[in-house]
């Protein structure tokens, strides 16, 4: 809300100056942005947090700062004498959505343009004026905070009923445009037709015009909760809908009706009746305990006990001391302070947080566990950049072209910004793949980057941690591979078998996944030309994979076993046979290991394909490790092993010795 | 272009091609190579998807021809991917070494451990909560009930019609989290990934990170909270470090506060980065509120809690003066190599 330092000045008895009062605002948090600063005259802006209400007003402003300097408040004119004795009848359809209802009768007013002063007030304070009337209520709204509407009184048929409105009901409000309404919304009504929506705008078809001589002028208390579900309903958000959805005082009601009344027949005449009204008359005013144990424990320090009681009476409560608590009766306009931790923060507030010294708890030592998802994520981190991979960091909002690339049902934003960012991701491939064509085409030519982070699945609603790497070089996929065996079995899978599958994005190579404890935990594949071609890379020089972390929790903290180290030499063997072009790797070892040789370690070291051997032919050179526990082999025990392996390989493969 | 010139375009292309490949000489300049040629929207493709606007009469003749074309292309990639490259050998020592390939960490991570690694001194354990959250913990169980205005400080992300599933706002739904499964007293802090439906520019993002903290016990107080912090703040940007508390308005803390510290660009002096005021703010924070203490089932008369939150991508681009939020999901190379 704007505010001007002499509207402020008007509700006080006391001078005080502009530093002061910007002095004091700051020190109550409430950040005041100034726009114009002189010597006799200030303007300013506070963003007033939602629980304040009351400081939307230059009357609750001026409360506020009444406890730095002792100050009294100046309330504004408000006492009227009726006139005349016409009543208007008031209805309220249901108490819940409108505590109180009240108006009263105004025949002729004079009603036309505002006088220069008055003007000048309101554009201080950001009003745009019309006329007399219009301006007065805006006025007394500034001043009390309470919204006003005022009706021309001859185009209201017969009554007042403050009802919800009808399915398909239409209203055109104030600002022209028309409203279609429904059973969400309150709207003020007479006889026939809805001629406002309650609490947020005025109808055109009540509107006061410069013909208007006879006004009705409304003060009422609707439920907050009502308000602000009909000004989200119809999108319509105003002074005075952002007031009533934080609620206002019982107190403000009546004051702000005569105040307006007073205005208007001080400034454009007229005579008025007596207040009309419906509803209830809430009890505003709350009593709440606060013990003096309470408040020097949760500040952490001693407050003289004078303090708190003369700040709670500046504030406008009542207080009664007893020997360890202030009952303290807090005024209706007050809505923020609720319970006893309300009271502490206004101590505080007032006696200054910078007052407040600065120290460590005392405390018992319990320890507390960190969660098992936030250590295994650093640990995977570490391992992999260990390795010389980069970390990456991508959204989880994706462009919605990509609901493709995403194997099991995606979840996506009801409410979106954009489309480029309206769903949820489904697996960091894409996004990994996003960002290495964002840095080929930044002339980046070799890449490994991972990303450890959250995905999201859409039945059933649910998301999972998961790891994505992705290799843009030469040879990518079997540099990948080798990285990705390292890093599960750091991760404490004992033995990394591969299995060959058709899978979703793949090339058709296909893809080669591996399980851990019966459950996949990794898979990685060259991605297939609908993916690749999407981002512009070549998939021969692309490779993936996806790893996912949940199985792998329990195992990555284990301490790895002791192992001596062996006694005896080993010996080494190196084979290169010429395989069926499609041989299946896993097996031959699985094959050489079946063979119960003291087999170590077994390892390719050369691949050949091409025109000195048979074009079905794949030429594959390994070596095998050969080591006993308890005794140095033999080169005749070497020998006798290599034949071994090679007629299993002719066996098994036809793989033969290459020439 | 248009049709007529396409087949001037296509012997064009075929000599360019032909001496850009000659001048690739290692594999990523080949490939470099094509996406300009062959790539998604390479010369090849314009050409493609021009074919499909040429007058009937002459689409079968450039058909042919584009699709020679692409053989063409093809062939040449073929031919000169199969060439080996050139090693180097020798003995001159003063050529340079082979360039060393190192891991790095994202500047949020980096970031995230070093304020961490400060509570953890301090005795916190960490903790982490699930992006999708429930109304619930977002906002009813932190004070905030249906229709209560403070909801409109966070503008939400929303996954089903009725409102009940969310993308966090902020990672002080793990509060609630912690405080059903944990015990007083304890001391924990919570990082994770939070949602809010902000355009995105330079100091705004939808998708950030949030380091949220908690300390329940038997007389923790606002004293507390003042001296956990400044230690944080001091540890974290220098002990030279002014720290600052105001009052604040959140709908889970009472007292609420703001922290600012002393501008690290300008010592205080002001700045553009400060607005020329000479202080930053850098968190929110506050004593935890009965009504969160009493929807998790704790009695407020009998234990009190200090609760913070900090954004980890301005805590970032505080340390190291970034001066626009979007580096950080961009993941330019050129940018995440400046933080080793
Ligand atoms: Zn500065």
């Amino acid at each position: 809300m704007r505010y001007s330092y002499s509207l402020v000045k008007e509700c006080l008895k006391e001078e005080i100056s502009p530093d002061e009062l910007l002095r004091w605002l700051e020190t109550l948090g409430l950040n005041p942005a100034v726009n114009v600063k002189t010597d006799k005259e200030m303007l300013f802006e506070i963003e007033v947090p939602a629980n304040r209400g009351d400081l939307l007003s230059i009357l609750g402003l001026a409360r506020a700062i009444i406890p730095f300097a002792s100050l009294t408040l100046c309330l504004p004119s408000a006492e009227v004498d009726p006139t005349l004795s016409e009543t208007f009848p008031v209805d309220i359809e249901n108490t819940e959505d409108c505590l109180y209802y009240s108006c009263r009768v105004i025949r002729g007013v004079r009603v036309g343009p505002s006088s220069r002063e008055i003007r000048e007030k309101l554009e201080k304070i950001g009003f745009r004026c019309s006329l007399n009337v219009v301006d007065l209520s805006n006025l007394v709204m500034a001043e009390t905070g309470q919204p006003l509407h005022v009706f021309d009184l001859n185009r209201l048929n017969k009554r007042i009923i403050v009802r919800r409105a009808w399915k398909n009901e239409t209203l055109t409000t104030l600002d022209g445009r028309e409203r279609e309404l429904d059973e969400e919304s309150l709207v003020i009504a007479d006889d026939v037709k809805a001629v406002a929506l309650a609490g947020i705008m005025g109808g055109a078809n009540s509107e006061v015009t410069e013909e208007t001589t006879d006004l009705l002028l409304e003060s009422a208390l609707f439920a907050p909760r009502r308000i602000r579900r009909s000004s989200k309903r119809t999108g319509l958000i105003t002074e005075a809908s952002l007031r009533f959805e934080k609620g206002i005082a019982y107190e403000t009601v009546s004051l702000g009706l005569n105040r307006l009344t007073w205005l208007i027949l001080n400034l454009a005449g007229g005579q008025a009746g007596p207040v009309c009204q419906a509803g209830i008359q809430p009890k505003s005013n709350r009593e709440i305990y606060l013990s003096r144990k309470k408040l020097r424990c949760l500040l952490g320090t001693n407050i003289p006990p004078k303090f708190p009681e003369r700040l709670f009476l500046n504030l406008g409560c009542q207080v009664r001391v007893e020997k360890e608590a202030y009952r303290v009766e807090v005024p209706g306009y007050r809505q923020d302070l609720q319970e006893e931790a309300d009271l502490i923060e206004e101590v505080a507030r007032y006696w200054s947080y910078e007052k407040i010294p600065v120290s460590f708890p005392e405390t018992t030592i319990v320890p507390t566990p960190s969660s098992p998802e936030y250590l295994l994520v650093e640990r995977v981190k570490d391992i992999l950049v260990r390795g010389g991979w980069t970390e990456v960091v991508g959204s989880s909002l994706v462009p919605i072209e990509w609901l493709r690339f995403y194997e099991q049902e995606s979840l996506r934003l009801v409410n979106p910004l954009s489309q480029s960012a309206s769903l949820l991701r489904g697996s960091l491939i894409p996004g990994l793949l996003e960002i290495v064509r964002f840095n080929r085409a930044r002339g980046v030519d070799s890449l490994r980057l991972f990303e450890v982070g959250t995905i999201y699945l859409g039945q059933p609603v649910s998301e999972r941690l998961s790891l994505g790497m992705v290799i843009f070089g030469e040879d990518a996929y079997f540099v990948l591979k080798g990285y990705l065996e390292l890093f599960l079995l750091e991760s404490g899978v004992e033995k990394v078998a591969w299995k060959k599958t058709d899978q979703f994005l793949a090339s058709e190579a296909g893809m080669i996944t591996c399980d851990f404890e019966g459950k996949p935990v990794a898979r990685q594949f060259i991605p297939g030309e609908e993916i690749t071609n999407f981002f512009d890379l070549d998939n021969q020089m692309v490779s993936v994979a996806e790893i996912f972390l949940e199985p792998l929790k329990s195992n990555l903290f284990r301490p790895r076993p002791f192992v001596p180290p062996p006694l005896f030499p080993a010996s080494r063997r190196d084979f290169s046979l010429l395989f069926p072009i499609d041989v299946d790797w896993s097996q031959v070892e699985k094959i050489i290991y079946q063979l119960f040789l003291p087999v170590e370690k077994i390892s390719v070291f050369d691949v050949y394909q091409g025109e000195k051997i048979p074009a079905d032919r794949i030429s594959i050179s390994f070596s095998v490790v050969f080591r006993h526990q308890e005794r140095t082999l033999t080169t005749e025990e070497i020998n006798q092993f290599s034949s071994a392996i090679i007629e299993a390989m002719d066996k098994h493969f036809g793989g033969r010795l290459r020439q | 272009m248009d049709w007529k010139s396409a087949f001037e375009e296509i012997e064009k292309i075929k000599q360019e091609a032909q001496v850009e490949i000659n001048q690739a000489g290692d594999l990523s300049q080949q490939e470099t190579w094509r996406v300009k040629y062959l790539g998604r929207k390479g010369r090849l493709a314009v050409l493609t998807s021009l074919l499909a606007n040429s007058p009937a009469e002459i689409r079968p003749k450039l058909g042919q021809a584009v699709n020679e074309l692409k053989n063409y292309l093809q062939a040449l990639l073929k031919k000169v991917s199969k060439e080996k490259k050139v090693s180097r050998k020798g003995k001159n020592l003063s050529l340079p070494g082979k360039p060393a390939i190192s891991g790095l960490l994202h500047p949020l991570t980096l970031t995230t451990r070093r304020m961490v690694e400060i509570f953890v001194r301090m005795g916190f354990g960490v903790y982490t909560g699930p992006d999708i959250e429930t109304d619930f913990n977002n906002f009813e169980a932190l004070n905030m009930p249906v229709d209560h205005p403070a909801r409109d400080m966070w503008d939400t992300f929303y996954l089903n019609q009725e409102g009940t599933l969310l993308l966090r706002t902020h990672t002080s739904p793990v509060q609630i989290r912690v405080m059903k499964e944990l015990t007083p007293p304890f001391r924990v802090v919570a990082v994770g990934r939070c949602f809010r439906r902000d355009l995105l520019d330079a100091s705004h993002s939808p998708v950030f990170h949030q380091l949220e903290g908690l300390m329940v016990g038997k007389r923790i107080s606002f004293a507390h909270l003042k001296g956990i912090l400044i230690y944080f703040c001091q540890e974290l940007f220098g002990k030279q470090t002014r720290v600052n508390f105001t009052p604040s308005y959140f709908p889970f803390t009472e007292p609420s506060a703001e922290v600012s510290i002393s501008c690290v660009i300008c010592r205080g002096q002001g700045c553009p980065t400060c607005s020329r005021t000479g202080w930053l703010e850098i968190l929110g924070c506050g004593m935890v509120h009965p009504q969160v203490f009493r929807k998790v089932g704790y009695n407020p008369d009998e234990f009190s809690g200090l609760a913070f939150g900090i954004g980890i991508e301005r805590t970032a681009m505080l340390l190291h003066g970034i001066t626009d939020i979007r580096f950080f999901l961009q993941n330019d190379l050129r940018f995440l190599r400046l933080f080793t």
